[in-house]
């Protein structure tokens, strides 16, 4: 277990130490390469536009999620399983080859390297994930209520407005926490698709790290891994989100 | 064949003592039930002798050996869980050949042993299916085979029969029987189901909030508990409390609440001592007319009533207001005492019903 | 209601890939001999040029390795996971989470820091009169199994731990009453009734690690190049689209075969619905 965060803790420490190398254990204290974040080339732009992106593709993919869910638990549907597998089988490939068919693609359509393309390209791996964590809140969620609202004269939309919705805020918020993390995240799709202003955070963080050794990018990562935890600990608290993930 | 002893143990789990001081003997053979309610620490008892919880005081000996310094795998006990737990992954036949194999015996002698248990429990057409691939009987029976194609010291049960449901239940009770007689194992088992324990057990050990309340065969608790506690347990009761008084012939009776006067036996009871009693509803005597003859005859109005098949449960509000349950048995032709001949029951009518003074059982 | 993503999916998922595998089959100029038309060639020259086969070779190696490293890591701390308390059980999997949902970027970087020259692991062993000198541990085939193992951790735990969860404590008790001691039960009974979830914990861990990208391109070096690195060099820098999508796909088909193979052995010998 210790090996699982180990890195991490390390990635930590070694952000205050005061040294211009990459040192274990750290020589002196320092707070320098927290200022020096900066100086990763249009760190700012980037994280904004990687911001934007995440919570557009996060925003769009739940979305769709929900409608696709629905349909896919509760209808029957003659090629269930097989949509099913069509919808969430981008997690199962390469991701490379999704970033190196749509870079082909968005070439012929002549759209490639805008804003919008990334957020389309981020969708098609992304929303695997509001489907699978909404079809469990939904499998767990109580048909009977909406039965109950119906007889009591809730129209449909009624229903799912105030009934079906409110039982799939676990899933709908775990969805899409994770499909931004993942979007925000994503290096090999992104790769291909940005050019020259549009570039993403990891791209940047990637390009700092292949270039120079001081410890900079140590001192994102614990910026980085701070606000994630917090995030993370604050939906399990309100939605209990990771019993929900595990599955029963 | 083998005499388990326990012996004053007391458990805890956490914070909490389940087991407050248990002790029961079961002699070789014998078949002995724990019964009691949901929580009362008998399922506790029995993983205590398996060996999956600990007694932190008191002992568990088997043929006069403590067996508390054994792991589970090395007491050579034969459990019937409630789940059965049979392993999903393999067949009847290598489900029941798992205690043997552990055991180290050879290819021969295990298949001789399981197709001679598999006759045993009925099941010999059934040794290469797999445990989904059939039903509850059946997989209780295996469970049962494996327990004890071991020959185990005792065969522990928990709840056996809990999983049936009626009409299978009823057959297994038999079959039951007939099994643990044939084997003549050393048998404890533990229910909250009063006729199970009841009709399986040579012995009963009513078991409530940690602690053994009495032990005796089923008849005897039935009929004649010690324990008040006990007589409410099983079955159904009416519960009355009185004083005793003398009348001028030296004949007991008991002065309860209304006015109502029952004269009961004579068994070194002071005068003025506060009792209570209780009296089986199948013990009362339904007629039409009071019957000077038989002491302990009331007349009443018939206020509910609730056909349960083989009897009905009916409430009487006799006189001094208080309402008693008596079981109504539909009567073959003759007068059937104000209730119509079809056997349904004329609720408002009024009836008179009757106690021996020796179904009237009495408690501190 | 299912219309709109199915749609969204088709256009931007299904038609690229045709498109993708459309383009494989067509010849680039550099090409020793263009052609016209569709044909394999691509994919001929993928089984053929060295640097492409030497690649999938190791690929499949670390794959390999990384995966069966990954569970019998895994395996024990699941068992421990499963006895623990409910506050350590959170915990654990809280701590799981933020792992998974750190940046892969940031969690590789920090194995570059514990691996470094003057990084914590060489420090001990210096310390330790191991080696003289500091050894170069980054950027090798060493540093990308670790750090492939490191980051298949959660998704191995995960489907075994479902799986050990299905199994009734009874069957782990009953084994017990009848005379196998823990480990006999551990071999005998739990195992084989929690297949499923080690069957689908390795198959997700392999194919993370086949189709692995960002980690071989940060921790490796060039002589440790991953399919998935040799087919996206084809397309940024040589401009290849024909040959850098036939190996990407080469590699796609490749660990679905894989998989296909492995679950049909798992059913057959385990008897067990995978």
């Amino acid at each position: 277990m210790v090996f699982l965060v180990f890195p991490v803790i390390l990635t930590v420490v070694v952000s205050f130490n005061g040294s211009q190398f990459i040192e274990f254990p750290p020589t002196s204290f320092s707070l320098d390469w927290y200022a020096n974040i900066s100086s990763i080339h249009r760190i700012g732009s980037a994280t904004l536009i990687s911001l934007g992106i995440g919570l557009m593709a996060a925003g769009l993919a739940t979305v769709f999620a929900i409608g696709a869910a629905l349909v896919l638990v509760r209808y029957p549907l003659p090629a269930k399983p097989v949509l099913t597998a069509f919808l969430l089988s981008p997690v199962t490939l390469p991701t490379v080859a999704i970033g190196i068919a749509l870079i082909q693609f968005f070439i012929m359509l002549d759209v490639a390297f805008t804003w919008y393309s990334l957020v389309f390209g981020h969708i098609v791996l992304i929303v695997a994930y509001p489907i699978r964590t909404i079809i469990a809140s939904l499998t767990l969620s109580d048909t009977s209520l909406d039965e109950a609202a119906a007889s009591l004269g809730a129209g449909r939309l009624t229903v799912f407005r105030t009934i079906t919705l409110p039982q799939l805020r676990p899933g709908l918020i775990s969805g899409f926490l994770f499909a931004f993390l993942i979007s925000f995240d994503n290096y090999p799709i992104s790769i291909f698709l940005v050019r020259g202003e549009l570039t993403t955070m990891p791209i940047e963080v990637f390009n700092y790290i292949s270039q120079n050794l001081d410890p900079t990018p140590a001192a994102f990562s614990t910026l980085y891994i701070v606000i994630v935890s917090i995030v993370i600990m604050l939906a399990e608290r309100r939605y209990g989100i990771i019993s929900l993930a595990v599955g029963k | 064949m083998a005499r388990l002893e326990i012996d004053s143990i007391r458990l805890a789990i956490g914070e909490n003592e389940i087991l407050k001081g248990v002790s029961l003997d079961i002699a070789e053979g014998e078949c002995v039930s724990i019964l009691g309610p949901s929580g009362c620490g008998k399922t506790t008892t029995l993983r205590a002798i398996a060996g999956f919880t600990t007694p932190h005081t008191g002992d568990i000996r088997i043929n006069e050996r403590s067996i508390l310094e054994l792991p589970p795998h090395k007491r050579n006990l034969g459990l019937v869980f409630q789940d059965y737990a049979l392993f999903p992954h393999m067949t009847v036949t290598e489900n029941i050949a798992y205690g043997l194999v552990m055991r180290k015996a050879s290819k021969v002698d295990i298949r001789q042993r399981v197709g001679q248990i598999l006759e045993l429990v009925q099941l010999s057409d059934l040794e290469n299916r797999f445990p989904s691939e059939m039903s509850g009987g059946q997989r209780q029976r295996v469970a049962l085979a494996r327990a004890l194609v071991i020959h185990p010291d005792v065969l522990l049960l928990d709840e056996p029969l809990g999983a049936l449901d009626r009409k299978l239940r009823d057959q297994m009770q038999v079959e039951f029987r007939r099994i643990q007689h044939e084997v003549g194992i050393t048998t404890i088992f533990v229910t909250h189901d009063q006729e199970e324990a009841l009709s399986l057990s040579d012995r009963v050990a009513v078991m409530l909030d940690g602690q053994i309340q009495e032990i005796g065969a089923p008849e005897t608790l039935y009929q004649s508990p010690i324990s008040h506690d006990v007589m409410t347990f099983l079955g159904a009761s009416n519960v009355l409390t009185g004083v005793i008084a003398y009348d001028e012939n030296g004949n007991a009776k008991v002065e309860c609440d209304g006015g109502l006067v029952l004269k009961v036996n004579t068994i070194g009871l002071k005068n003025g001592e506060r009792k209570r009693l209780g009296i089986r509803p199948e013990n009362f005597t339904i007629s039409s007319t009071i019957d000077t003859q038989v002491p302990n005859s009331f007349s009443g109005k018939i206020e509910e009533c609730i056909y349960k098949g083989a009897y009905a449960d009916v409430y009487v509000r006799v006189n001094s207001g208080h309402l008693i349950n008596v079981h109504y048995k539909k009567q073959h032709g003759g007068n059937n005492y104000g209730i119509a001949k079809s056997g349904t029951v004329v609720i408002g009518s009024t009836i008179f019903i009757s106690v021996h003074p020796e179904n009237i059982l009495m408690f501190t | 209601m299912l219309g709109p993503l199915i749609a969204f999916m088709f256009i931007f998922y299904a038609v690229p890939f045709g498109n993708m595998a459309y383009e494989s089959l067509h010849s680039w100029p550099g090409d020793d001999k263009p052609h016209v038309g569709l044909s394999v060639f691509q994919y001929e020259k993928t089984t053929q040029k060295s640097r492409t086969v030497k690649s999938l070779k190791r690929t499949f190696r670390i794959s390999i390795i990384s995966t069966i490293l990954t569970f019998i890591i895994c395996f024990p701390i699941t068992l421990l996971l499963l006895r623990s308390s409910p506050r350590i059980k959170v915990g654990i999997l809280l701590v799981t989470f933020i792992s998974l949902a750190s940046s892969l970027i940031i969690r590789n970087y920090g194995w570059l820091v514990v691996l470094a020259d003057a990084g914590p692991i060489n420090n001990i062993l210096i310390w330790l009169k191991i080696f003289e000198f500091p050894k170069r541990m980054a950027y090798s085939e060493g540093a990308i199994i670790t750090a492939l193992v490191h980051y298949c951790m959660p998704f191995m735990i995960l489907p075994i731990y479902g799986s050990l969860l299905r199994i009734p404590a009874s069957n782990a008790e009953a084994s017990l009453s009848l005379g196998a001691n823990a480990w006999t039960t551990l071999r005998r009974v739990i195992l084989p009734l929690s297949m499923p979830g080690i069957f689908g914990g390795t198959m997700l861990s392999f194919a993370i690690c086949m189709s692995s990208y960002v980690t071989p391109l940060m921790l490796g070096s060039p002589s440790t190049a991953m399919v998935s690195q040799v087919a996206a060099e084809q397309i940024e820098v040589q401009l290849n689209f024909p040959w850098g999508s036939a190996i990407i796909i080469t590699l796609t088909l490749g660990s679905f075969l894989i998989v296909f193979i492995y679950a049909a052995l798992v059913g057959k010998v385990m008897r067990v619905d995978v």
